[in-house]
């Protein structure tokens, strides 16, 4: 295996490591995969939402995971 | 000191423009009612005390969520003070939900809003008067232009710290009779501070108070019903009417208008034309013929901005950066293995989504302002009248106009419904819309079809179609049947775009789209070139050795499924929509692994070469019934997650994927031997596909026409079993 191999296969395991975290981290958070945040989103939450704190993060409970 | 301070006001009065001037959040606004439908929280700037925004209501009358959410709230949390904004230009109609939070006993501030508006409209308001006739204080605000703001903490704050209820405005003898009884009814039972507002809930009926109170409405029946003699109308309309009269005496005091012009203001003039019975229609579907032209038209008449920026970096990725980093590659000696994955499986997969942004935004752009003029508050009330024609609530259609953006918000939007069975109903049909990540599909399929924005437009009113025919036919079940929830909008007057709304939102929703590339889309064609690239043996497969790979045998196995929709003889097409359902742009992303860039094409090009080469005269119905499937089919899992959540089981989740589904695969089987015969192409659609579309249709309509609705009430009026 060529040292370009391994350059290439670091490169491609940073990106989808990367891309895992992003979306574990998201899960985490409760954001939701479609990316958007309550703040882009016109018509979000109602009934079973609670308080959103703006300051500490823009995501509501509707788009938290259950 | 720290305070927690409400604020509360009529849906689209500026509430929003407001906390986000108190605040400095940067909190959506836009231009329809209703753009705050939870409660939000910041901490107003310069001070320690925290703003809750509450959804925009018209009463405090337990009718809707949004009126439910700010009504407890303000019982239960008991704010330091309210601050009620109010929109001078609808002084009268505004007004009467102050009244109701005066009668609430809590510290309370009017925010008299929009007086831009007002200097604008040549009329005068005299606060002072006003002030003295409400018993609170007044501060004459525009939330816009940021005006009087630091007035308005400072006043709101020094409200809060003296904690002064306000004066309650009284109203005839017999309605504070009346209320003295309920008052009296209500002793011990409810806040003594909000006993007023309790008071009158009683005599209004309200299930909420009686459920508070057991027995206290009977207890003073006596009283109303004299009440209601006296007046000759119910005890609601009394309050009602009372409380309208209280609010002209105080306004015709204190307010001077500059006289208006016959014809009525710019925006009814206009609205007498797009909102026009006949004309509503056409209007709106010219609007975004015209919007998807100009965001994918690349044909006869010339290129449009969008087609013409996305055929740049299409080119920009394909001819130079893909290429460069294979030559890297080679020049390197890096194996063939890894180049295919880094060059033929990632860069190409996921460059053939990212080309497809320049699109993208300048569609967001033109959205994003139909919405900010006002035009989108219109076309629901436009919509409304067709809803409503087919047994649907017009209040299914903003969910429909969100779901353009992202189907998950979309979905989302639907709590707003208080009719379970319609929110259900829209819940699991509005991702039928065209959102954003379809739009990398559309501009593919378009470019194969040699057309481009009327593939959109077909896209777009297709989807409203197949909410409305769904709507019919999960009516007709008893779980779902019902009249429709009523749809009360107020038609907010135009402005002009506010430059930073609309960039926050096109940057919002292009960024999502960018992360989503990077993100799932990166991994899914990793997870493509693997399944293309090796056989069930797990050996590395030549170029010309595709039909081999693992993702040949499973779309193998689904091509059979399609069969009937012409495209299931190309094992590369089923296996695409399988991709799609990971996120709907992996199946661009996969069809350029599978299609195009093996033979060195764009997706276009190599669609239709496939298409002529199966289908023959039928190949642009094969390509229109491909198109068709994925674009109605189920949505991606993100929204399907969405849809779970919202119907609350996955019995019902599952019933609305495969209703998508199966809905999706009748109209693109109907679609796809309707198109053929038009195009003169029917001698090469399979007997089968026609059979299958004689069979789809009279189950279709069967299900529109034949079967009567199952009424949920009888001649009664009592729940039918």
């Amino acid at each position: 295996m060529s040292s370009a191999d391994l350059i290439v296969i670091a490169i491609i395991t940073a990106m989808a490591i990367g891309a895992i975290y992003v979306l574990w981290s998201n899960h985490r958070k409760g954001r939701s995969s479609c990316g958007c945040n309550c703040s882009g989103c016109s018509k979000a939450c109602t009934r079973r939402a609670s308080v959103v704190r703006v300051e500490d993060d823009e995501t509501c409970d509707c788009c938290r995971k259950d | 000191m720290s305070f927690t301070i409400a604020l509360a006001g009529n849906p689209n009065c500026g509430k929003t423009t407001l906390f986000n001037a108190l605040t400095g959040a940067s909190q959506r606004v836009g231009n329809w009612p209703g753009v705050t439908i939870d409660k939000k929280v910041g901490r107003i700037k310069g001070t320690d005390s925290q703003l809750v925004d509450l959804p925009g209501i018209y009463s405090l009358s337990p009718y809707s969520p949004e009126e439910i959410v700010s009504r407890n709230f303000i019982v239960n949390e008991r704010p330091d003070a309210i601050i009620d904004i109010v929109d001078a230009t609808n002084l009268e109609r505004n007004l009467f939900l102050t009244l109701q939070l005066i009668d609430m006993g809590r510290p309370i501030i009017v925010a008299l809003n929009m007086m831009d508006e007002i200097e604008r409209m040549g009329d005068t308001v005299d606060v002072e008067k006003l002030s003295a006739g409400l018993g609170v204080p007044v501060i004459p605000i525009s939330a816009k232009e940021k005006r009087n703001i630091d007035m308005l903490v400072s006043a709101i704050e020094t409200v809060a710290e003296n904690g002064t209820a306000p004066k309650a405005v009284t109203y005839d003898h017999a309605i504070e009779s009346a209320v003295e009884a309920a008052e009296n009814a209500l002793s011990g039972k409810v806040p003594d501070e909000s006993i007023r507002f309790y008071a009158f809930k009683l005599i209004e009926d309200d299930s909420a108070v009686n459920e508070l109170a057991p027995g206290a409405r009977d207890s003073i029946s006596s009283t109303i019903e004299s009440l209601e003699k006296e007046y000759d109308d119910s005890a609601d309309s009394i309050i009602a009417d009372s409380r309208y009269e209280k609010i002209s005496e105080i306004v015709s005091g204190a307010i001077t208008r500059a006289p208006r012009d016959e014809k009525g203001s710019l925006s009814d003039r206009i609205d007498r034309i797009v909102t026009n019975r006949i004309l509503g229609l056409p209007i709106f579907i010219a609007v975004i013929a015209f919007v998807y032209f100009i965001a994918m038209y690349d044909g006869d008449l010339g290129t449009s901005p969008g087609a013409w920026a996305t055929g740049w970096l299409n080119d920009f990725i394909g001819d130079d950066i893909i290429p460069s980093v294979e030559e890297w590659c080679v020049d390197n000696g890096v194996s063939d293995a890894l180049t295919g994955l880094l060059c033929d499986g990632i860069l190409s997969g996921v460059g053939a989504v990212i080309g497809f942004l320049p699109q993208m935004i300048i569609l967001f752009i033109c959205l994003s302002i139909l919405e900010e003029i006002g035009y989108m508050a219109r076309v629901a009330f436009v919509m409304d009248r067709i809803f409503r024609y087919f047994n649907l609530s017009g209040k299914s259609f903003i969910p429909l106009l969100v779901s353009t953006g992202c189907g998950v918000p979309g979905v989302m939007s639907s709590r707003t419904i208080e009719s379970e069975a319609d929110r259900r109903i829209t819940a699991m049909t509005c991702t039928f819309m065209p959102c954003g990540a379809k739009l990398p599909v559309i501009s593919a399929i378009a470019g194969a079809l040699a057309g481009s924005a009327w593939v959109a437009v077909y896209a777009y009113f297709g989807g409203i179609v197949l909410v409305i025919i769904s709507g019919i036919i999960i009516k007709k079940f008893k779980k779902f049947a019902g009249t429709p929830a009523p749809f009360i909008m107020e038609l907010p007057p135009y402005h002009a775009p506010a430059f930073l709304s609309v960039a926050k939102t096109v940057f919002d929703r292009s960024w999502a789209f960018v992360k989503k590339a990077g993100t799932i889309i990166l991994l899914a064609m990793i997870l493509v070139w693997f399944l293309k690239s090796f056989d069930w043996s797990l050996n590395l497969l030549e170029e010309d050795q595709l039909d081999d790979s693992i993702l040949a045998s499973i779309g193998g196995v689904l091509s059979y499924l399609f069969m009937p929709l012409g495209w299931g003889d190309n094992w590369e097409l089923p296996a695409a929509s399988l991709t799609g359902l990971i996120a709907k742009e992996d199946l661009i992303g996969t069809l350029e692994l599978l299609i195009a860039e093996p033979f060195d094409l764009d997706i276009s090009d190599a669609l239709a070469l496939m298409a002529s080469a199966t289908a023959g005269k039928a190949a642009d119905a094969m390509i229109l019934s491909f198109f068709t499937f994925n674009m109605f089919c189920a949505p991606c899992f993100a929204a399907v997650g969405a849809i779970h959540r919202e119907l609350g089981d996955w019995k019902s989740t599952g019933f609305a994927f495969l209703y998508q589904c199966l809905l999706a695969y009748f109209v693109a089987v109907i679609v796809y031997v309707v198109y053929s015969a038009m195009l003169g192409g029917l001698d090469d659609v399979a007997w089968y596909s026609i059979a299958f579309a004689v069979i789809d249709f009279v189950i279709l309509a069967y299900f529109l026409v034949v079967k009567d609705p199952m009424h949920p009430f009888d001649k009664k009026g009592e729940v039918a079993e």
